[in-house]
């Protein structure tokens, strides 16, 4: 079993390439998720902000 | 149309002509680099003939890539390059005159000025020879491609860095065939594939750059 | 026909449209491409065998060819989403380009490193002036550029329309910069063969490989349709229907 992870002698530049691969495409997919996260959160204050300022409005 | 074309050459070198340090500043920026080279490495006859060709090539592209920001920027400050947006005549054959004016301008001078760093630089009499077909090829080339860099950025403040990210990765085929011939020529081998590369290429530029520019220059001024 | 069509494109790209629609599509690509990709690489890693000249180094191709043929087809991608948005005016066709430049560049930045590491013990050196990777460096930079072109011109749309003709103009020179560099390439290689080419696949090793490389594709259409999504909400952060979304 071990000698299959072992690569013959370029287990190194195998699982490296392989990791690296992983990391990098694993930051760019997750990226968007975590901006959506956030443009949710500021666009829900910014509306927030708004309906309030316009009842204060109708108020006065 | 053939008037408005040779009217603004015209008017193009004759403002160059009245500050000449527009023609000067760039054939002294070529001189210097190469000059640096020997410097940097060694002055023998040997290192310097086998890279020589390169050096002298690569000086003359960044000469042409600084020398950019003048073809559009003054036209731009003073409101000339909004007027002939709007002017009658096809936007691409102005900027093609702009272009050619430019060429004369700057990468004339380093043709003419091309022997004697060759000599410099220990090339053969033939290299010398290839060299400046090379430049009478390649330089147009450079002017028009870097034409469509300066069209995108004219409109930044700080343009210059951004314009050399955008213009130096489309100069590389030039750089390799022009470089590659004078070397060739060295070695006294047939150089007529590289010519003929540099001469298809010229052509293709020709054509299709003051098209690109001009499309570059309506975005930046809007 | 033809008006059946366009009315269709144009009701697509309307960014409500789209953000319902792509919201759809996202799921199904995502999850086609985690099963791809972990099947090609299981299938590439341990399943297909050895290569009898270059042992278990040669694994390392089905990422590195599967990424430089990403990063030459999302370039191709970015200038042909310019071209539409700067002659139809379709606004959608410049998000897309815009969110597909960091993926490309990613993609070129593995296809480099990847031929590297794999350069490394093919060549001894983990850089040689091999006709792709210098090609993959300088397709690099043309995305650096676009990047940067993007990022220094602040009224959006000016820089959508700055960065199309700047893709479209690298498109056309693509091609003529690897041409020349491989020409240059076929001068300079004295004695070290170019071992990165293809040696003479087996259909073993061709599967993971197509694996790969359609996963990727998924992958990235998955990934450039969130980015997209993103983008569309902050622009169209005042209509309606962002506000009934968010809520």
């Amino acid at each position: 079993m071990m000698e299959m992870f072992q690569m013959g002698k370029y287990g190194a530049y195998v699982w490296s390439s392989y990791g690296l691969a992983l990391i990098v495409m694993g930051y760019v997919a997750f990226k968007p998720l975590l901006d959506k996260k956030a443009i949710f959160k500021e666009l829900s204050m910014k509306y927030r902000r708004e309906s309030q300022s316009n009842n204060k409005q109708e108020q006065a | 149309m053939y008037n408005a074309f040779f009217n603004l050459l015209k008017r193009d070198l004759r403002l160059a002509f009245r500050h000449k340090s527009e023609i000067l500043n760039p054939l002294f920026f070529f001189v210097i680099v190469v000059t640096l080279f020997p410097l940097g490495i060694s002055p023998e006859k040997q290192v310097l003939a086998e890279i020589g060709p390169g050096i002298i090539w690569v000086a003359a592209l960044l000469a042409s890539m600084l020398s950019l920001d003048s073809l559009f920027r003054s036209d731009f400050e003073d409101g000339t390059l909004e007027l002939m947006l709007l002017s009658e005549y096809p936007l691409p054959i102005l900027i093609l005159a702009k272009i050619v004016a430019h060429w004369l301008i700057t990468g004339f001078p380093i043709i003419i000025f091309s022997p004697l760093l060759g000599t410099v630089m220990f090339l053969s009499n033939e290299a010398i020879e290839t060299l400046m077909i090379t430049l009478l090829l390649g330089t147009p080339i450079l002017s028009l491609i870097g034409a469509i860099g300066m069209a995108l950025v004219v409109a930044l403040k700080r343009g210059g860095m951004l314009l050399s990210l955008l213009v130096l990765p489309l100069y590389i085929p030039v750089l390799i065939f022009s470089s590659n011939a004078v070397g060739s020529s060295m070695a006294g081998l047939s150089i007529s594939g590289q010519l003929y590369f540099l001469a298809a290429f010229l052509i293709f530029c020709l054509t299709l750059a003051p098209i690109a520019t001009s499309a570059a220059l309506r975005v930046s001024l809007e | 026909m033809m008006k059946a069509i366009m009315k269709f494109i144009y009701q697509f790209a309307s960014p409500k449209h789209f953000y319902r629609l792509s919201g759809k599509i996202i799921p199904w690509f995502a999850w086609l491409a985690a099963i791809l990709l972990i099947a090609g690489s299981i299938d590439g890693l341990f399943i297909a065998p050895v290569d009898y000249q270059q042992g278990d180094s040669y694994r390392i191709i089905f990422i590195h060819v599967p990424a430089a043929w990403m990063s030459m087809f999302i370039y191709m991608v970015m200038a042909i989403s310019g071209a539409i948005a700067l002659i139809w005016k379709i606004k959608l066709a410049d998000v897309i380009a815009s969110s597909s430049a960091p993926i490309g560049a990613a993609f070129t930045f593995l296809a480099l490193v990847t031929g590297s590491i794999w350069g490394k013990p093919m060549w001894g050196a983990w850089w040689v002036w091999d006709a792709r990777l210098t090609s993959e460096l300088i397709l690099l930079f043309l995305y650096l550029g676009y990047m940067a072109l993007e990022s220094a011109i602040e009224d959006p749309r000016a820089a959508a329309r700055a960065c199309a003709i700047l893709a479209i103009v690298g498109v056309i020179n693509i091609p003529i910069i690897h041409y020349s560099v491989e020409w240059w390439n076929t001068l300079h290689q004295g004695a070290t063969v170019t071992k990165l080419d293809k040696p003479s696949i087996h259909i073993s090793m061709l599967i993971p490989l197509l694996l790969m490389a359609l996963g990727f594709k998924l992958y990235y259409g998955a990934v450039v349709l969130m980015r997209a999504r993103n983008k569309v909400l902050v622009t169209e952060q005042n209509n309606r229907w962002v506000k009934e979304i968010i809520g």
